[in-house]
């Protein structure tokens, strides 16, 4: 709609917009009998930038004469403020919207336009640590809810003009700033058109955090596992912008979304590239080892005590079953129990404060297990089993992945309990088909394995060191060169 | 998607859970003894997962008891045994077999269908025979100080059959069946003795004192015949028959000389059996080799002097002919040729075996040829025995 050139009137038609909101203030000025009204929302403009610089210029101003008061003004504070975004607006969406970010509106008697300039309030916490991703050896700045400070953490980072960010509002009601980031000459293009396109159709009322738009990023596939890494590192970011990824920033949300997200770079973690690479190796193995093994081990205890006990060596069958004499349930719904027990715990911990929760997991897991071994409720190995399970299963950063192993380790129990041994390997090739056959923006989800790229496994499972890596991932971009020969 | 639903239930009715056993519903069976009673077998069976009195969840604190049925065959005897516990037998874990002479008399290839057929069953467990007299389930019931069941006692027993005396061998069941099935050769068994009386060890009583009052040893080898018993071979005969069936590694040789006694551990004992068809005859060519080390001279001989070792190693050498030549003696006397050579000749020439009709007969005059070849290599820590230490230098 648009605005009038009666001042009164236009001012009226943004205060009941707001429906008189406390936080809307209106300031009417006579200069020389022309009438100049500035409206900010005092929650989001900073005060004293308003009455610092834009009043002081204005009313400075004015002194002289001018034919068109409105020009003149606004070429004015385009030469005197230096530091602000200037322009003017025609539409009552726009100023409302801008308003609500932050802006402050100058409207002049007589004209249809009006003047936007930015005297935004810092309403965020500065840039401090993550507190979700930590970090022993690498740079300890994080994002935060300023939308702004988010790009800057990135662009700092990469100082290439070929790293572009796209603007697109989402969301009826909270007209939020998504900007999707790609670095313009190693990216694929029709990605990131997939991507603008399917940004473009959401029609949500609102989107609060990046991980609502996820669903709408994915197509209908009811895979468990994460296809989109989420966090909050800038230079797990830049990292990815440099590989040809696409990064999306959500307006107001510390977490960045990572496009595409491959199996093998939830094994990864940032720092895996400042530490010497032969040691790396190990420990990305046990990466990959703990990762098989937090979904296999409780569907391979079922299936070797109750179906196929002629794997295991004489004495320790004969340890087991001592122990479970005396127990009354079945070993599967004692595992059951046991996983589900400790995945409350480690919910239960998260939640609570940090003055009160700290040592309530631990103490609590282990003392629940020794009750409940005394009271006959479960096996001592049990015990051992689940612990394992679940302590594997926190090596990974991404929290997304940690859950999405969760209904593997499910069906993974289910096979076991009902075939045993071949019901482990049945649940097995299930698995390793089902995400093979998954493919996010045409990769698939388990590259460089399959299909095989045997340059790219260089930085798979063993990371040799960065000297040996020359060209960029295929399937992510065709321009391949990375750096010259190392001379 | 809904077809899918439907058909995993109808999977799961249908195909159940044949095969689900819990650990705490299943015996665990570590021995079976099987002895004859009254023309009938009487099987025992030593469950290994019974619990003690209090409270432990280690394997040495389990308890072990023995029980036993009788029947006309194997599985008639187990189903009576079944009607006497409340968890089902589970033979996945057998260590150790033991029979009884009457049973090893009577044939074994009779009791073995059962444990063969079952697909349960482990192949892998030890075949052992009983003297004399004395029962198979009597070897169950006696507890060791050193092992946590009687069963693992006499697994581990054999398993190190190949120490010093070496006058056993390891045999499992599997090996003992592809024997007799094998053209040309026959099966032979180790033996295991109780010392003491049995019911003084199988009480807990037993392990209380240090002075040892029932203890299970490994004797000399039985020769069987198309899986009957036919004869026990002595110590030294043993021996001999260890060292042309190339089955130890390692040996302790005895030899006299003037007011002493020379003791040589020969070890990497090896033995190659090469035939020969001389006209129309097999020949039979044992080549015996072995490095020796001098355990214990009590002579005083001069160790320093190159042809006193040499002399040594002449009579180690004699000493070993003579116990291989012992082993042969009494195979040929019971017309059993356990050491496999008609296999050796039916492998080289097929059809010269056809043509007998009776391999064992032949056996016995098969010409053998045996040549040792031992040679001293070290002499342990000191040179010369006290003795020549004081006459010589």
């Amino acid at each position: 709609m648009k605005i009038s050139d009666n001042l009164e009137k236009n001012v009226k038609t943004i205060q009941d917009s707001y429906g008189n909101s406390g936080d809307l203030v209106t300031r009417t000025i006579t200069i020389k009998n022309k009438k100049i009204a500035y409206i900010y929302l005092a929650s989001v403009s900073s005060d004293d930038k308003i009455s610092n610089f834009l009043m002081k210029n204005i009313s400075s101003f004015v002194k002289e004469n001018s034919l068109n008061l409105f020009k003149d003004l606004f070429k004015r504070l385009e030469n005197t403020i230096y530091n602000s975004n200037l322009s003017t607006s025609k539409t009552k969406e726009d100023i409302v919207y801008k308003l609500s970010s932050g802006f402050a509106c100058i409207f002049v008697d007589g004209y249809d336009e009006a003047i936007t300039i930015e005297t935004r309030m810092q309403l965020d916490r500065g840039v401090t640590e993550s507190s979700s991703e930590a970090v022993i050896r690498g740079p300890k700045d994080s994002f935060t809810e300023n939308h702004n400070i988010n790009l800057g953490l990135i662009r700092k980072r990469v100082k290439d003009e070929n790293l572009w960010f796209k603007d697109i509002r989402i969301g009826r009601r909270t007209k939020t700033k998504v900007s999707i980031g790609y670095i313009n000459d190693i990216v694929n293009k029709k990605n990131v058109k997939i991507i603008e396109e399917r940004l473009s159709k959401i029609d949500v009322d609102g989107v609060l955090d990046s991980g609502y738009i996820r669903e709408f990023l994915t197509n209908k596939s009811n895979n468990s596992l994460p296809n989109m890494i989420s966090t909050e590192r800038p230079d797990l970011v830049s990292g990815a912008l440099l590989e040809g990824k696409i990064v999306i920033l959500v307006e107001n949300s510390p977490f960045a979304l990572i496009l595409p997200g491959l199996l093998i770079d939830f094994l990864h973690n940032p720092e895996d590239y400042y530490q010497k690479p032969i040691n790396i190796s190990l420990t990305r193995i046990l990466r990959f080892i703990g990762f098989i093994l937090t979904i296999i081990t409780p569907g391979f205890y079922i299936a070797v005590t109750t179906w196929n006990q002629e794997v295991i060596p004489n004495e320790l069958l004969i340890s087991l079953s001592i122990q479970k004499s005396g127990v009354p349930f079945p070993t599967a719904l004692e595992l059951i129990l046991m996983i589900a027990i400790f995945e409350i715990l480690r919910e239960a911990d998260t939640r609570m404060p940090n003055n009160t929760g700290a040592a309530i997991s631990i103490v609590g897991a282990l003392i629940l297990g020794e009750a409940a071994v005394s009271a006959g409720i479960v096996s001592p190995i049990v015990i051992i089993v689940v612990a394992f399970t679940s302590i594997s299963g926190l090596l990974y950063t991404d929290i997304d992945f940690i859950n999405g192993i969760r209904w593997w380790r499910l069906i993974f129990i289910f096979f076991s309990t009902i075939l045993g041994f071949i019901g482990l390997i049945i649940a097995f090739l299930i698995f390793v088909v089902k995400l093979c056959s998954i493919e996010y923006l045409n990769i698939p989800y388990m590259v460089p394995s399959a299909p095989l790229y045997p340059k790219m496994l260089k930085d798979s499972i063993i990371r040799f060191s960065k000297l040996r890596q020359k060209t960029r991932a295929p399937y992510l971009t065709k321009n391949e060169t990375r750096m010259e020969e190392y001379k | 998607m809904k077809k899918l639903l439907l058909i995993i239930p109808i999977l799961l009715i249908f195909t159940g859970c044949a095969d689900y056993k819990e650990l705490n519903n299943i015996a665990i069976v570590t021995g079976i003894a099987v002895d004859m009673e009254d023309d009938k077998y009487k099987v025992s069976i030593l469950i290994s997962n019974s619990k003690k009195a209090q409270e432990s969840s280690k394997e040495g604190d389990a308890g072990t008891i023995v029980y036993d049925g009788t029947g006309k065959n194997f599985s008639m005897a187990l189903k009576k045994i079944d009607n006497r516990i409340p968890k089902k037998i589970y033979l996945g874990h057998l260590a150790v077999i033991i029979v009884s002479e009457d049973v090893a008399k009577k044939g074994l290839a009779d009791i073995s269908d059962y444990l063969f057929r079952s697909p349960e069953t482990t192949k892998r467990s030890y075949l052992i025979m009983t003297r004399n007299d004395e029962k198979a389930s009597d070897v169950l019931k006696i507890l060791s100080p050193l092992e946590s069941f009687p069963s693992q006692n006499v697994k581990l027993n054999i398993e190190n059959a190949n120490n010093a005396s070496s006058i056993s061998d390891d045999m499992t069941y599997s090996d003992f069946m592809e024997t007799y099935l094998r053209k040309g050769a026959e099966p032979y068994l180790p033996t295991i003795k109780i010392y003491g009386k049995e019911d003084k060890g199988s009480t807990s009583k037993a392990l209380e004192s240090t002075e040892l009052k029932a203890f299970v040893g490994l004797k000399g080898l039985a020769l069987f015949k198309n899986s009957k018993f036919l004869d026990y071979a002595t110590d030294d005969e043993s021996r001999g028959i260890n060292i042309a069936t190339d089955n130890t590694t390692e040996m302790i040789v005895e030899t006299t000389c003037d007011d002493g006694y020379i003791i040589t551990a020969l070890s990497g004992l090896e033995t190659k059996t090469k035939i020969k068809f001389v006209g129309n005859e097999p020949i039979v060519n044992i080549n015996v080799k072995a490095d020796g080390n001098i355990q214990e001279i009590t002579c005083d001989t001069d160790l320093k002097k190159q042809e006193n070792i040499q002399m040594i190693e002449e009579k180690t050498e004699k000493k070993v002919k003579k116990l291989v030549n012992q082993g042969i003696e009494v195979a040929k006397e019971n017309e059993t040729d356990i050491f496999g050579y008609g296999n050796l000749v039916y492998k080289k020439n097929p059809k010269y075996f056809k043509e007998i009709d009776d391999w064992n007969k032949k056996f016995i005059t098969l010409d053998i040829n045996i040549d040792i070849d031992v040679n001293i290599k070290t002499m342990g820590a000191t040179k010369q025995s006290l003795k020549a230490a004081k006459k010589y230098d």
